[in-house]
Formats: C-alpha cells, sequence, structure tokens
C-alpha cells in the first residue's frame, strides 16, 4: 500500500513538472507574429491603456511614447488581419490578467464580414491564448464549421509547431519587450494624401455583432472603450481603398449613436500624419506615424479622463527603462544614418 | 486507430487504467469489447470477417479435440486433418478473397493476353480488411497447435476470441501463439509498477524509431524514389540503405509499442525482432526479422513440408516455398513475390557454395570468430538484404533499374559533386537529428547484442538521471517527431508590412 502511494504520488509530480515543460516548450515553438498577443501575460494589473486591431494597429501605436509623454503604461494586443471577432475573445484573456482603464480599437478590418481572415492571422492572434475558458470558447464560436480533428492543434498549439524546432530565432526564447507589442519601424513610403468619400458603406453584420460584445465587456470591467482609424493610402485599388473608407463613414455616426468616441484621424488631420514621412508603405504608418498618433490619443485621454502619470514612480521604473531603450535605439539609428551620409 | 494517433494515445491509457480497476474475472471481457472497438476504429464491417475466422478456428479447435475420442487410430487421424484442411481452406479463401483476389485476376488477364486471349475478370473494388494477414495467421496457429495437442482446445469462446483480436498485436503483430498468449488471459495481472514502467519505456522506445526515425528515413526514401530516373547511382545507394532502416523502425516500433503496450497490462508477447542487420548470414536475418512470422512459417509450412529431413534439394525447394509464400504474405503484387524469391535464393546459394566457402577460408587461414570476419559477413549480409529491399519498395522493372543505377550501369553519372543532402530533401538540420537519432539507434541495438539492457540499466538509476532521460526521450519524440497538421512556415509568411 505504502509503495503504491509513493509510485501515484511520482506519478502525479511527473505528469505536472511535464505539462509545465510541455506549455512552456509550446510557448517557445509557437510561431510569433508582428505585435502579436505574445507578452499579455506578463504584467500584472500594470496597464492603464490596452490597444487592440490589426496591422493597421500596432503600426499606429507607441506605448514608449505614450509612457514618456504622459506616464501612461500600455500594451498592443494587435494581430494581423485581427478581426472584431478574434478581438473580443483577445480581449477576454486580457482581462483575466489585466485591468485597463482605456480600450482603443483600431477599425481597419472592420470591412471584412469574416469571424476571421485566415488560419494564419486566426492562429497568430488565438494561439497565444492559454488553454482555457476564453481558448475553449474562441475555438468553439470561431472554429464552428471545422472537424474536431482541427480544433485540436488549436487547443495544443504544440501539435502544430513542433516542427518549427529547425526554425528557431532569437525572438522565439525572449521577445523585444520594451517595444510591448508595437514594431519599430522607420521605413519612409512616400505617397500623396489620397481623397476620403463621401457617403458610408454597410459594415458587415458580424462586425456589429462582436462590436457590441466588445462594448458590453468594457462596460461591465469598466473600460472607456475608444476607436480610432490609422491613415493610409492605396497603391492602385483606388476602388477598393475608397470602399474600405467607406465602412469608417458609417461607422462614425454609429458610434455617434452608441456615445462611443472615435478618432477618424484621416479625416480629422488631428495628429498631423505627413503623407510624404509618416508611412512606411502604403497602408502601414512608420514608427514616426504611430508616435504622432499616439501623442493625439495621450491628449485625449488626458483632456476626457483622470488617469494617474506614473512617471517618476518607483514601481514603474522598468517603464522608464524600456523607453531608454527604445530611444537609445532610435539614436543608435540615427547616428548611422548620419554616417552613412 | 493507429499507435502514433492521437485517438490511441487516450484510448490505451483510458483502457488500462479500466483495466486494473474492474475485478479479474471480466477483464478478459473488457479486453476483448476493447479489442473488438480499436479495430472497428478503421471499419466496422470487417469485425465480422474477424469474427468469422474466429469462430471457424475456434470450432476447429473444438472438433479436432472431439475427434480425438474416436478410438480408431485411422478415423481419428483423418477425422483430425479434415478439420484442420477445413480450418485452413476456409481462413485462407477469405484472405485470398480480400487481399489477392484483384492481383490473381489482374496477372490471369496479363498471361492470357499474352498469350493472345482477351479475358475479362470483374473486379471487386475491396479495402484490404487492416490486419487480416496477421490475425488469420494467428488463429490458423491455433488450429495447428490443438491438432498437434500443443495446447487444449478453449472452451470458452469469448477467451479465445480475445486470443485472435488482442488490440496491441491485432493489426501489426508480433503473430502469436496460443501457447504463448492464449494461457495468459487466464492469469491474473496485478498492477506491478516496475512491470508498467519498462512496457512504457519500450512503447516510448516505439514512438522514438516510427515518429523521429522512421518517418525522417522516409523523407530521405520517398524523395529519391519517386524520381529513381534522375538519381544518381550515390544517391540511390543513399536512399536504399536508409529505407533498410526505415523499414526496420517502422516495423520494428509497432512490435515495440505492441510489446510494451501488452507489458503494461501484465501480457508477454513474444519478440519479434533481435538485431537483425547484426546477422552475420540472410539464414541467421530470418532467425532475427520478423521472428513471429518467420517461426510461423518454420512451424506451420516448412515443417510439414518436411523441413531438412528429405535431401538437400527437398529443404532447397521447401526454402523457397516458404520465401515465396512470404513475399506473398507482405503484399498482393509480384515485386514482393521477387523480393521472397531473392532472400529464398541467397539462403540456397549459400548453402550449396557452403563446402567451397569453407575451402576458400582454410586455404586463407580465417579466423572465424574474429571480430573481422564477423563484422565481414554482417556488412555483406546487410549488402544482400538491402539488395532485396529494393524489390520491396519498388516495382519489379523500377527494382532493375535502381539496382543498375547503383552499381554503376545507370544512364547518369553514378556521383556528382554538389548539394546531394539537399536534393535528397534533407536540410543540414535534419540531417543531423537523422545521424543523432541513427546512433541512439545503433547504441540501443549493439546493447541488446552483447544482452545488456537498457531500460533495466535505466531503471536502476538515480531519480534525477531517470526523470531527465525519460523527459529528453518524451519531449525529443513530441519536438523532433513528425506528426500533427504540420507547420508550413510560407503559409504564415504574410507580407511584412
Amino acid at each position: 500500500m505504502k509503495k503504491n502511494v509513493r509510485w501515484i504520488f511520482a506519478a502525479v509530480v511527473f505528469v505536472v513538472i511535464g505539462l509545465m515543460l510541455f506549455f512552456n516548450i509550446s510557448e517557445v515553438l509557437r510561431r510569433k507574429g508582428g505585435g502579436a498577443a505574445d507578452m499579455v501575460h506578463s504584467f500584472y494589473d500594470t496597464l492603464d491603456v490596452l490597444c487592440m486591431g490589426s496591422s493597421h494597429g500596432y503600426s499606429a501605436f507607441q506605448p514608449n511614447t505614450l509612457w514618456n509623454e504622459f506616464g501612461l503604461t500600455s500594451y498592443v494586443l494587435c494581430s494581423q488581419r485581427q478581426t472584431a471577432a478574434t478581438t473580443y475573445y483577445l480581449l477576454q484573456e486580457a482581462l483575466k490578467y489585466q485591468k485597463p482603464k482605456v480600450l482603443f480599437l483600431e477599425s481597419y478590418y472592420f470591412f471584412s464580414a469574416k469571424k476571421y481572415t485566415d488560419e494564419a492571422a486566426l492562429r497568430l492572434a488565438i494561439d497565444g491564448i492559454r488553454l482555457g475558458r476564453v481558448k475553449h470558447e474562441a475555438i468553439q464560436d470561431l472554429l464552428s464549421g471545422h472537424s474536431k480533428k482541427e480544433w485540436l492543434s488549436y487547443y495544443l498549439p504544440f501539435l502544430k509547431y513542433h516542427g518549427r524546432w529547425n526554425d528557431l530565432k532569437n525572438t522565439d526564447f525572449h521577445s523585444d519587450n520594451y517595444l510591448k507589442g508595437s514594431i519599430f519601424d522607420f521605413e519612409v513610403y512616400p505617397m500623396e494624401e489620397p481623397e476620403l468619400p463621401e457617403d458610408g458603406r454597410e459594415i458587415p453584420d458580424v462586425v456589429y455583432e462582436y462590436l457590441e460584445k466588445v462594448i458590453a465587456l468594457c462596460e461591465e470591467n469598466e473600460i472607456q472603450l475608444v476607436l480610432f482609424t490609422a491613415p493610409y493610402g492605396y497603391e492602385d485599388d483606388l476602388k477598393g481603398y475608397l470602399k474600405k473608407q467607406q465602412i469608417n463613414e458609417t461607422l462614425e455616426s454609429y458610434l455617434e449613436q452608441q456615445g462611443i468616441p472615435y478618432l477618424y484621424f484621416q479625416k480629422t488631420k488631428e495628429a498631423g500624419i505627413d503623407f510624404a514621412t509618416d508611412f512606411r508603405d502604403y497602408a502601414h504608418l512608420n514608427t514616426n506615424g504611430a508616435m504622432k498618433i499616439t501623442r493625439s490619443l495621450g491628449k485625449y485621454i488626458t483632456e476626457h479622463y483622470a488617469l494617474p502619470d506614473h512617471r517618476g514612480d518607483e514601481a514603474y521604473q522598468s517603464w522608464q527603462e524600456d523607453y531608454e531603450a527604445f530611444q537609445s535605439r532610435i539614436n543608435a539609428m540615427y547616428a548611422k544614418k548620419n554616417e552613412q551620409e | 486507430m493507429l499507435f502514433n494517433s492521437l485517438e490511441f494515445l487516450l484510448f490505451f491509457p483510458a483502457v488500462c487504467l479500466c483495466y486494473y480497476v474492474i475485478p479479474y474475472r471480466v477483464r478478459y471481457l473488457f479486453l476483448l469489447a476493447c479489442s473488438y472497438f480499436f479495430y472497428m476504429c478503421w471499419n466496422p464491417q470487417y469485425a465480422l470477417l474477424m469474427l468469422t475466422s474466429t469462430v471457424i478456428t475456434y470450432a476447429s479447435g473444438l472438433l479436432i479435440d472431439s475427434a480425438d475420442k474416436v478410438t480408431d487410430e485411422k478415423q481419428r487421424i483423418r477425422r483430425k486433418k479434415l478439420y484442420v484442411a477445413l480450418s485452413f481452406v476456409s481462413n485462407l479463401a477469405i484472405l485470398f478473397f480480400f487481399k489477392y483476389f484483384d492481383f490473381a485476376a489482374d496477372s490471369v488477364v496479363r498471361i492470357l493476353s499474352m498469350a493472345g486471349i482477351e479475358a475479362r475478370v470483374p473486379a471487386f473494388d475491396v479495402i484490404l480488411p487492416v490486419g487480416i494477414s496477421f490475425y488469420t495467421f494467428q488463429a490458423l496457429s491455433y488450429t495447428v497447435d490443438v491438432y498437434r495437442k500443443d495446447i487444449y482446445a478453449e472452451r470458452n469462446f469469448l477467451k479465445y476470441a480475445l486470443f485472435v483480436s488482442f488490440f496491441p498485436q491485432l493489426v501489426a503483430g508480433p503473430i502469436e501463439r496460443s501457447k504463448n498468449l492464449l494461457i495468459q488471459i487466464n492469469e491474473k495481472h496485478k498492477f506491478e509498477f516496475e512491470r508498467v514502467r519498462s512496457g512504457l519505456l519500450l512503447m516510448l522506445y516505439g514512438y522514438f524509431q516510427k515518429v523521429v526515425l522512421a518517418e525522417y528515413l522516409a523523407v530521405v526514401v520517398d524523395s529519391v524514389y519517386n524520381t529513381y530516373t534522375e538519381r544518381t547511382g550515390f544517391q540511390l545507394m543513399i536512399a536504399t540503405i536508409f529505407f533498410a532502416f526505415q523499414i526496420y523502425c517502422d516495423f520494428g516500433s509497432y512490435s515495440n509499442i505492441a510489446i510494451g503496450a501488452a507489458k503494461v497490462m501484465g501480457f508477454r508477447l513474444m519478440e519479434n525482432f533481435n538485431t537483425p542487420y547484426f546477422a552475420v548470414s540472410v539464414a541467421d536475418f530470418w532467425r532475427r526479422w520478423h521472428i513471429s512470422l518467420s517461426t510461423w512459417f518454420r512451424d506451420y509450412l516448412y515443417v510439414p513440408l518436411g523441413g531438412n529431413r528429405r535431401g538437400r534439394v527437398r529443404k532447397w525447394f521447401n526454402l523457397m516455398v516458404v520465401f515465396l509464400a512470404s513475399g506473398l504474405w507482405h503484399g498482393a503484387s509480384w515485386h514482393f513475390v521477387v523480393w521472397g524469391a531473392m532472400n529464398g535464393a541467397y539462403q540456397i546459394v549459400g548453402d550449396w557454395l557452403r563446402p567451397l566457402r569453407e575451402k576458400v577460408m582454410k586455404v586463407l587461414n580465417v579466423d572465424k570468430t574474429a571480430f573481422s570476419h564477423r563484422f565481414l559477413q554482417m556488412l555483406i549480409t546487410f549488402g544482400l538484404v538491402d539488395v532485396s529491399w529494393i524489390f520491396f519498395r519498388a516495382s519489379f522493372r523500377e527494382g532493375i533499374s535502381i539496382l543498375k543505377s547503383i552499381l554503376g550501369f545507370g544512364s547518369i553519372h553514378w556521383f556528382t559533386w554538389g548539394d546531394n543532402l539537399k536534393a535528397m530533401g534533407l536540410t543540414p538540420e535534419t540531417r543531423n537529428l537523422l545521424v543523432v537519432s541513427l546512433l541512439i539507434l545503433l547504441v540501443a541495438d549493439i546493447c541488446k547484442y552483447c544482452k545488456i539492457s537498457i531500460i533495466e540499466w535505466l531503471c536502476a538509476q538515480g531519480i534525477w538521471l531517470r526523470w531527465l532521460i525519460y523527459y529528453v526521450a518524451i519531449f525529443g519524440i513530441l519536438i523532433f517527431g513528425v506528426y500533427g497538421p504540420g507547420f508550413d512556415a510560407s503559409q504564415f509568411i504574410y507580407f511584412q508590412f
């Protein structure tokens, strides 16, 4: 009997250690994407602001600027081609670990009538969610038309990514923490400022459905929701560009009815975005542009909501250090540029 | 439900857990239900086929047993033989229909067309029932064993049905004997930690052989063999050597997982592969390769044919019959027959040349016990066996062409300097992985050859080393194994806007 107790105990310990290893290795092997939900679990109760949305979101928001100029802590939980439905589940996961006071939601992907755009985009968004209720509900909802077998590798991303062992990079072991989900890209793609449409266009039902859920979730958690649209241009598809901008027109009036603030930067020209210098490609702002947008967003917060300034607070020392890392990278970049010139 | 499927990884622990919780007297019923469930996961209808074989051989056992009570000796023997014959004919007929009908029909049509006769045979589109060759042979062995009085005739049909369908070894062996397995069904298997652990470790090694080694070797073999006409002799040679290890790991892994799984539940299955590539002759190879099948053919075909008791020529004939049958058993195709014939021929020629070889060795004063001599024997045996594997893997015509290229008579150069590795579907990383994995296989086989049990050694170590090795093994397989939906980096290449 005594022996049996011993080996049962040993087996339990063995399995527990095994599971811990499993989830940690799984996290290393998981394919990371620029500005994905990679690190949401690494902060506890320290965030004032969360930014969500697609690549347009992570290209337009710079947490280090928000820290340096307003003393606010923030994190970017955007991922490539993130739809409203994926935002909803990702937000639920974030709220398990964070209590942000403001959520900035970038609206670019509201043109999409899909729950999720494609497998890769979905994986980049939800693979980082820990195994639990949120993940389960996200899979059940977003992948409802798929077979159980397909679900499995979403529950356990290990099954999908174990073959990445010969493709690992430094960032798989430690992400660029100081960027906090944002990106660092000063590439310049100059273009002329495109026109905006005058009329609106129907927003897909699925977007309303999940946007309403996001609104409800924010109310429940006493989070001030603010929507914004980062400016963008087009390469050759003017029609497509206009169609997408039309969505924003409709969104503007919808949000007005709902009493939710909406910052349509391309229309208001508030942030002072310069199409000749602030883009890295025709659709995405570079870090220069991101700093401008963030400055505007920060100003909006301080004007409308009373959030404490953490600058100088001992407990937030790491935020200052991260900012310095960010700034020294910028300095180094300019120094190198000058040298070349 | 394959061993390397998630279903099995859920099924097996659940079965074991229940197995040890329920009372002894119902355990065989539970295992029987599990075994049929396991089999029906492939195709529920084919369980009926297995049931038919079970009923026939079960009945044959009872009939043979009852015939034993006949006092007249002549009649007794005649009756017993009749029942054996009925069991064999009916079982082999099922096997023939499901496995060989299309092959036989196709062959007949082709032969007739060579003679200028147009013939049409209705094609039966039947899917080969999984494991039919394995359980049919297992069931037939029971008929003969009862006939030979090596085993009692089992009265309890359900116990007998479990013997035929026992899930660990049902679909890919080892082909058990009633003498060994049937009697174990009556044993009471207690949960013994040490035994369960060593069973699990053996399974783990089996998984390593399958999902890491066999799968990565298959990458090379498939990429080279699928485009054999464009390959240099060198690449074909490497692929052919790899195929020898691929099939060893593939087949060996199933046996190891089966033996390990059975061990976890307290059953002792026979060993199926005993370091086959350390064999010093082709005959020795067949004593080490798929032992349960070779001994089946020895006991139920070679010996009844007269074995080696009726002179040399008859012995050779018997050998050939056995190996042709073995070839056919492996698959319904002529290239398997060629493969079998080659293995038979090797042994016949070897036997025939034995006096000459002895003479040469005497003249050269060769020390037969020296390592160098034994190593040379191993190399030659491996070479011979490996050449026959070409015909196991490829059709006859392809095989001939591949063999020609390897021997340097191909249409392109035997060797070209360049990135052979990449051409064979390997990256430097996967090559390193393969080298390390093959070294592990080599060390494991050397230990086995030297009768050192790695599992026993491991279990005698302190907990830190034991657990470290367990975790390294488990995660090594999980990370480096080939399974799951697969990661394709290109799927994630989104214009990095």
